[in-house]
């Protein structure tokens, strides 16, 4: 399988965006804001995050409902809502491809893309947050288990074994099964994290060419 | 269309069951006319509420009894959202909700339609009149109640009822809708004048007219008799009649009552009376009816208020243990 | 680039600024006294409250330090000081716990977890579940119903079959498999698969029955639908419940004509936190006592037909047992305690603590689900709820074994 792909701010009109390509899913994250909030959902001290998760074909539904939850429970730790008070911060994702050879975990590989989507998103839009966020999706080998784990790759822990921000597991496991599969997805997690590093320093050194002549 | 925001069931629809003979498994508790049956009423069951109230009829049940159980919460007075105009009245809104699950027949779906709509306009007519609205200016009290059971009776298609006559569910279901409702605003401290109790009665076409005047509780209760095909049958009023008993019911009254102000907030009939008067005697006669069992529901509430506050007086050690320990079980005869 | 600067304009922030300061009412002026005595006139006017609310209020007054504290005056529930009579001039204002957990309520659920022994606002420690109460079959029209209670969390599942016909429209079918859909564990039978790919099993949760005062009628908001959907999908993900009782068939030929579905509606009475465990408890309370009538598919008529003799009816064979357990997890900071995991949080707790962690709990000490949010923290912290989960696990289960008898 080829690595995944990136692309940052493919779309010039939001405030930051990003593409990601791993496999068979490809999503598109946008980011707006701070922008005005409406009265009913502005919150004092913070910024109203919205997120929204567009499915490739048809309306949403339940589903998206849920996945944004996921997504919101993910992301929010990371970001410093309390730098823009009282407005609004608004995360689009569009599912432009998702496609399994079998029907198993697409969940978890989708949700597993789309943090990694979103949080280059934000970085791109230059939301401050606390550190960056890398998922990765780890199986078992038999198909009795599936996890998602996401991990702080900057920022985030004083020591390794700190940094576990989200975790969706699915399946029959037990307690030494998990922390095993949890130790493989934070391996995993920070090599995500490399390649996130050098697709925002790829992007950042395009941005600032002009400075280097 | 399909539901967004609910999981929904498969695309080609489902049928309700269609069984080999009718139901006969329903075991109705038989009792004379003029009794009422026995409620359950219980206050202080939610308790993020401001108030709320849980009613069951009849009690004690068994599984094969069909029941009606409902719940009401109130919340406020609090204060109007920002985008509603002043008022200098309290804006009393009730809701009333079936649960998917409460119904015979067909299984109800989420979005309001238009009895529970029709219901919920005539709750709040009914209970409005008993608060002191303009103790509370700029403020919201909502009602909400929640069907969780109901006896049937609604007039739903496949609801399996037949034999002519009108359906009394929905009669009973508003009325238990408007005490235990009463009772939630009492539990939220909310200033009333009086408490308002729901009652119904109907003019119940006795079956082979075997059943003579003089014997039918407290006598007098007996309507004219009326010619219905071959037969002349007696028209008996009924007290709190069930939608699942085996009977047929001519005309039927609801009111929403005031004991203590004696005012009615609410009267509502159906049904065809005599052809031969000009039915005004005999409205009254089933509007009295209802009254009755109006105040005999409205012993029940006071109980049931009196119990939470004597619970509530001995919890701070104002007094100690004095009739306090019932669960709010009162016996009607 | 990552310095870009934001179109914002700074005149509408202050009049947004000035619109919400504007409420507040001059005269009333927050202050903090540090006067003990006054504490101490305060604290029993409250009966309900403990003496760790006293602690707790003490404590404010000493971390806070001293007069007119600028971030309270934007806190949104700073409303509710109009309601408090304004202060006698000589004295400053003391608050009675309520309010004081009203308008700093991260310092108030702190301050409570700081004391010795660490004690919740709900006078729990901090591993302590409610203690749950179930009972089956109450109502009249659901196959099988189920009351949970937690605490001041109250449900009612209801489970109730209807008949999808098989020769109706069913020719030409298409199923479109979503993205998202979570089609794992498919076993040799392919039972999972049908239940799912037919949607069999229609789960719903109703909140806006007036079960608190953040849920109104209409549809569902957000987090219903969340909780809804995790449902649906730890049913379907369990497998709990076997596919062979759902197929209705033709008596002559065994063929499968019809399919039962089940709809599960949990309606939300009561809301005190943690609606997961209570809802999912009860829908498998409601499922293990759910009976369906015989049924079968009747050629004469092309419909299918059921005994109505309560004695043909039968049990939905669930499978085993599976419970969730809810955690939230609150940081009180390196120097004073680090992090506290509230077992089975209330909606005062949930309101204050960002980060979650949910577990499902299978037999035999295994682990079917593990959902962590909400905030930075590490691997032991997942494993000391997967501890507490498989402890609530039994409790439950006993509960079961109660109310249901030896089945399951």
């Amino acid at each position: 399988m080829s690595p995944p792909t990136a692309l940052l701010s493919p779309l010039p009109m939001a405030d930051g965006s990003a593409q990601y390509t791993d496999g068979p899913t490809t999503l598109l994250a946008s980011i707006n804001g701070p922008i005005e909030v409406k009265p009913r959902d502005e919150i004092p001290l913070e910024a109203y995050l919205e997120i929204t998760i567009r499915p490739s074909a048809g309306v949403t539904s339940v589903r998206e409902k849920h996945l944004e939850a996921l997504l919101r429970s993910a992301i929010s730790p990371l970001i410093m809502r309390t730098v823009y008070p009282r407005t609004l911060l608004q995360i689009t994702l569009q599912i432009i491809q998702h496609e399994q050879a079998s029907a198993a975990c697409t969940l978890h590989t989708l949700l597993a893309s789309a943090i990694v989507v979103v949080v280059l998103a934000l970085v791109d839009a230059g939301v401050p947050m606390k550190g960056m966020l890398a998922a990765a999706f780890v199986e078992e080998a038999d198909g009795s288990a599936a996890h998602v784990f996401g991990y702080t790759v900057t920022g985030g822990g004083r020591d390794p074994s700190e940094g576990l921000v989200f975790v969706e597991s699915d399946g029959a496991f037990d307690e030494k099964g998990f922390v095993e599969a949890s130790e493989i997805g934070r391996k995993r997690c920070l090599e995500v994290g490399e390649l996130m590093k050098n697709w925002v320093r790829e992007k950042v050194g395009k941005d600032m060419r002009y400075r280097l002549k | 269309m399909t539901d967004r925001r609910r999981i929904n069931g498969p695309p080609e629809g489902t049928t309700p069951l269609e069984f080999l003979t009718g139901f006969t498994h329903q075991s109705v508790i038989k009792r004379s006319p003029t009794t009422l049956r026995k409620i359950f009423l219980k206050t202080s069951l939610t308790p993020p509420a401001t108030g709320s109230a849980f009613l069951e009829l009849p009690t004690p049940s068994s599984p094969s009894t069909p029941t009606l159980k409902l719940t009401a919460s109130v919340y406020g007075p609090r204060p109007l959202p920002s985008a509603t105009a002043f008022s200098p009245n309290a804006r009393l809104t009730a809701e009333l909700k079936f649960s998917p699950f409460s119904t015979p027949g067909r299984r109800r779906g989420y979005i309001r339609d238009g009895v529970e709509r029709d219901l919920s306009a005539q709750l709040s007519l009914a209970l409005v009149k008993s608060v002191d609205v303009g103790k509370y200016p700029k403020s919201a009290i909502d009602v909400f109640v929640s069907v969780l059971d109901c006896e049937g009776g609604l007039g739903d298609p496949g609801d399996g009822k037949g034999g002519g006559g009108v359906e009394v569910g929905l009669m009973g279901v508003l009325a238990a809708a408007i005490s235990c409702a009463s009772a939630a605003i009492a539990d939220a401290g909310i200033e009333c004048f009086d408490l308002v109790a729901g009652g119904v009665a109907g003019a119940m076409l006795e079956r082979d007219g075997d059943v003579e005047v003089g014997r039918v509780g407290e006598g007098g209760d007996s309507g004219g008799a009326r010619p219905r095909g071959e037969h002349a049958r007696k028209v008996t009023l009924v007290l709190d009649p069930s939608p699942a008993g085996d009977y047929v019911i001519l005309a039927a009254a609801a009111v929403g009552y005031m004991a203590a102000k004696d005012e009615l907030t609410l009267v509502w009939t159906k049904g065809s009376m005599s052809p031969s008067s000009d039915g005004t005697e005999e409205t009254e006669r089933l509007i009295d009816g209802a009254i009755r069992a109006a105040i005999g529901v409205r012993l029940v509430i006071n109980e049931a208020i009196k119990e939470r506050w004597l619970l509530g007086l001995n919890e701070i050690g104002l007094i100690k243990e004095k009739g306090v320990g019932g669960d709010g079980d009162t016996a009607m005869d | 680039m990552l310095q870009r600067k934001f179109a914002i304009d700074p005149g509408k922030m202050d009049e947004e600024k000035r619109g919400i300061t504007l409420n507040i009412p001059q005269e009333v002026k927050i202050t903090f006294s540090a006067s003990p005595q006054k504490q101490q006139e305060k604290s029993p006017a409250d009966g309900s409250q403990t003496d760790t609310s006293l602690s707790s209020s003490a404590s404010l007054h000493t971390a806070t330090g001293t007069t007119n504290q600028p971030t309270f005056n934007q806190h949104p529930t700073i409303n509710e000081m109009t309601t408090v009579p304004p202060p006698p001039p000589s004295s400053p204002l003391s608050f009675p716990p309520a309010t004081f957990q009203k308008l700093a309520p991260k310092t108030f659920l702190e301050r409570h977890l700081q004391s010795t022994p660490a004690t919740r606002p709900s006078g729990r420690s901090s591993d302590a579940f409610r203690k749950p109460s179930l009972h089956t079959n109450s109502l009249s029209h659901a196959h099988g119903s189920a009351v949970i209670r937690t605490g001041d969390t109250a449900v009612v599942c209801g489970v109730r079959g209807e008949v999808l016909s098989l020769t109706a429209g069913s020719g030409g079918r298409i199923v479109v498999l979503r993205s998202g859909e979570d089609g794992r564990r498919k076993d040799e039978e392919g039972e999972g698969d049908e239940v799912r790919e037919r949607g069999l099993v229609v789960t719903n949760l109703e909140m806006g029955t007036g079960c608190s005062r953040d849920y109104h009628p209409g549809p569902p908001t957000d987090f219903a639908q969340a909780v809804t959907a995790r449902l649906h999908r730890l049913l379907l993900a369990n497998k709990l419940i076997p596919l062979r009782p759902l197929r209705i068939l033709d008596p002559n030929t065994e063929e499968v004509k019809a399919y039962w579905v089940l709809y599960i509606d949990v309606v939300v009475i009561s809301l005190d936190g943690n609606v997961l465990d209570a809802a999912w408890a009860s829908i498998l309370a409601a499922l293990h006592s759910t009976k369906l009538p015989q049924a079968y598919w009747d050629q004469d008529t092309e419909g299918v037909i059921c005994y109505p003799e309560v004695s043909r009816y039968k049990p939905l064979e669930v499978r085993g047992l599976a419970f969730t357990a809810s955690f939230a997890v609150i940081d009180l900071g390196a120097e004073k305690g680090g992090k506290v995991i509230l077992s089975d949080p209330d909606e005062f707790e949930e309101g204050v603590c960002e980060e979650r962690i949910m577990v499902c709990a299978l037999e035999g000490e295994k682990v079917g689900w593990i959902e962590k949010g909400g905030g930075i923290g590490q691997v032991a912290e997942v494993i000391e709820c997967v501890h507490r989960a498989t402890e609530r696990f039994r409790v439950w289960e006993q509960l079961f074994a109660e109310v249901l008898g030896s089945r399951g």
